[in-house]
């Protein structure tokens, strides 16, 4: 008995340390499980921005109090050490093929309200993750690494969790082991999920890249002959880096061309990267599958990308990690005074409000739809031309698909005068993303047995 | 069988979310697979964003 713990939380994210966290805090007893040795080293890439610094995500306003070292999360009423490095990012500006740019924003003007004018802000993973682990060994939490979880099973009473010969008795689990989780696979859930496509990256830290600007986040696309290709810059909190990412959702995407595109063929980008010097490599591989509507099953909470597919991105899986501990530490309270079980459900509701219905997957999977609807480089360039205004300043993937939406509609008119042949494609904008990927998504299906 | 180029892989853990037969596994940070499970399906290969699996000859 005496080894039985409260909650078992399987993965070391940001979603599983929040969790462990806000239980440990509530005085559960926590157990934190992580298949790499060092929780703080960043092994899956990531952009290491907190995005939508200005304005509500998932219901929240995240904060950096500088002086505190603080991620503060202002309506959820929790934060969280972060004692590093920041560079705020003052705007989003997406190139087409020969330089012309849609802009979220224009730095001159947002830098000029500082923090307040920020969009997002880069920060140093790595120092999040030790800041993070440090709070949760305060919060009296065990820690244990090097556990690869392979096998959840559950009864009535509660949960056994294994894997690298070691095996945890617990009364609930947190499933924050991350995209394409493997405890959620176990217990059927991806059986009623949609498979959209992969998301695959690969890219660098870089130095010495003349980038139009250090400090806003900056991407573009390329049409590779199967399908497109993507890249996204993100500001790095450190003097003359950036972390540039290539991407791709078919798998059939070679990334070195992508790269090769960015960095050697294409004129525009290529003169950024004359000098480039690449430091460290990080790149990662996920299905994109639609979401899981009710994220509990048999004991079983799941937390951030868990659940999703990188949709909540760091703060949302913040968020969620804070909240599913929370909602564990008030089931068990709730069980052990014996009143009427709310702790899960409340959680559950705040996922299906916060995330499915305000943050669809769909205005998601939207980002990566550009240049499958506006499926040449003349066409992008054409309507980037048309652009004269900067967009709302904006680093949020959902609230950046209204602002695109809005814009495409105020450009139809001088698009049916100059371009009509153009129509066709944009009216496939308004089409569900599995028929504008239909192509990927066939040609990528995973097998079957993904279940 | 399928074997990972250890030289080329980051850990980024892609891989062993996908596999079909979970029978890629991370110890001691080192991204692995088991031969008894691997089915030769492939997938890993597929999504690699370095090519770091490799497909090896069947013995025999
Ligand atoms: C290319 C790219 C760019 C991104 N850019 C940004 C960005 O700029 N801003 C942003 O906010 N977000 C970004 N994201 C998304 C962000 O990285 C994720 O949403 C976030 O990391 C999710 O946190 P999580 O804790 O849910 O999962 P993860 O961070 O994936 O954590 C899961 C943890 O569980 C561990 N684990 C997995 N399986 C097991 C197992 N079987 N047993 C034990 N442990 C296990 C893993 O090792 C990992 O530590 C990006 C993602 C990608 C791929
Ligand atoms: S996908 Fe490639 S880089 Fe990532 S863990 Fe697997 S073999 Fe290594
Ligand atoms: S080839 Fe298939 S079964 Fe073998 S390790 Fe790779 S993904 Fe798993």
């Amino acid at each position: 008995m005496t080894n039985k713990y409260d909650v078992i939380i399987v993965g070391a994210g940001p979603a599983g340390l929040l969790a462990a966290k806000a239980a440990g805090l509530a005085g559960m007893k926590v157990a934190l499980l992580e298949r790499k040795s060092e929780i703080s080293s960043l092994e899956r890439m990531c952009g290491q921005t907190l995005v939508s610094m200005n304005d509500y995500y998932f219901d929240d306003l995240v904060q950096y109090n500088r002086e505190g070292k603080k991620i503060v999360f202002l309506n959820n009423g929790f934060s969280c050490n972060y004692e590093g490095p920041t560079q705020n990012c003052y705007a989003w500006h997406i190139f087409s093929p020969n330089g012309n740019r849609l802009a979220f924003g224009l730095p001159e003007e947002t830098r000029k309200k500082g923090d307040y004018g920020a969009v997002g802000l880069a920060y140093d993973k790595e120092i999040l993750f030790r800041c993070l682990l440090e709070e949760v060994t305060a919060a009296g939490v065990a820690v244990f690494t090097g556990i690869d979880v392979d096998e959840v099973s559950t009864s009535d009473e509660g949960v056994t969790v294994s894997g690298s010969n070691k095996s945890f008795e617990g009364l609930y689990a947190i499933a924050a082991d991350g995209t394409n989780s493997r405890i959620a696979r176990q217990l059927g859930y991806n059986r009623d999920r949609t498979f959209y496509s992969y998301l695959l990256s690969k890219g660098w830290y870089m130095r010495n890249v003349k980038a139009p600007s250090m400090d806003i986040l900056m991407s573009s696309i390329t049409y590779k002959p199967v399908a497109p290709g993507y890249m996204f810059i993100f500001p790095r909190p450190y003097d003359d880096e950036l972390n540039v990412v290539f991407l791709a959702l078919d798998a059939r995407v070679n990334l070195d061309e992508v790269a090769d595109y960015f960095m050697k063929e294409n004129p525009f980008t290529a003169a950024w990267f004359a000098q480039a010097e690449l430091l460290d490599m990080h790149a990662s591989a996920q299905y994109i599958f639609s979401p899981i509507a009710a994220p509990y099953r048999k004991r079983v909470l799941l937390a951030g990308d868990t659940g999703s597919c990188q949709e909540l991105e760091n703060s949302g899986a913040m968020i969620s990690g804070w909240k599913a501990g929370s909602a564990i530490a008030a089931a068990l309270k709730e069980d052990r005074v014996g009143t009427a079980s709310q702790g899960i459900s409340n959680y559950i509701q705040w996922w299906q409000k916060t995330y499915i219905e305000k943050c669809p997957h769909e205005a998601y999977i939207m980002n990566f739809a550009l240049p499958y609807v506006l499926d040449a480089a003349e066409d992008f360039n054409y309507i980037c031309s048309l652009v004269k205004e900067p967009l709302p300043p904006c680093w949020n993937p959902y609230a950046a698909m209204n602002h695109m939406g809005a814009l495409v509609q105020s450009l139809v008119p001088t698009i049916q005068q100059e371009r009509p042949e153009l129509m066709p494609k944009l009216a496939r904008m308004s089409q569900p993303m599995t028929e504008i990927l239909a192509d990927t998504t066939e040609a990528c299906k995973p097998p079957a047995h993904f279940d | 069988m399928v074997r990972i180029n250890t030289d080329e892989c980051v850990s980024c853990g892609g891989c062993i979310d996908l596999c079909p037969t979970v029978a890629i596994r991370m110890v001691d940070d080192r991204v692995v697979i088991d031969p008894e499970k691997c089915t030769t399906c492939k997938i890993c290969v597929q999504v690699c964003p370095l090519n770091a699996p490799r497909v090896l000859e069947e013995a025999g």
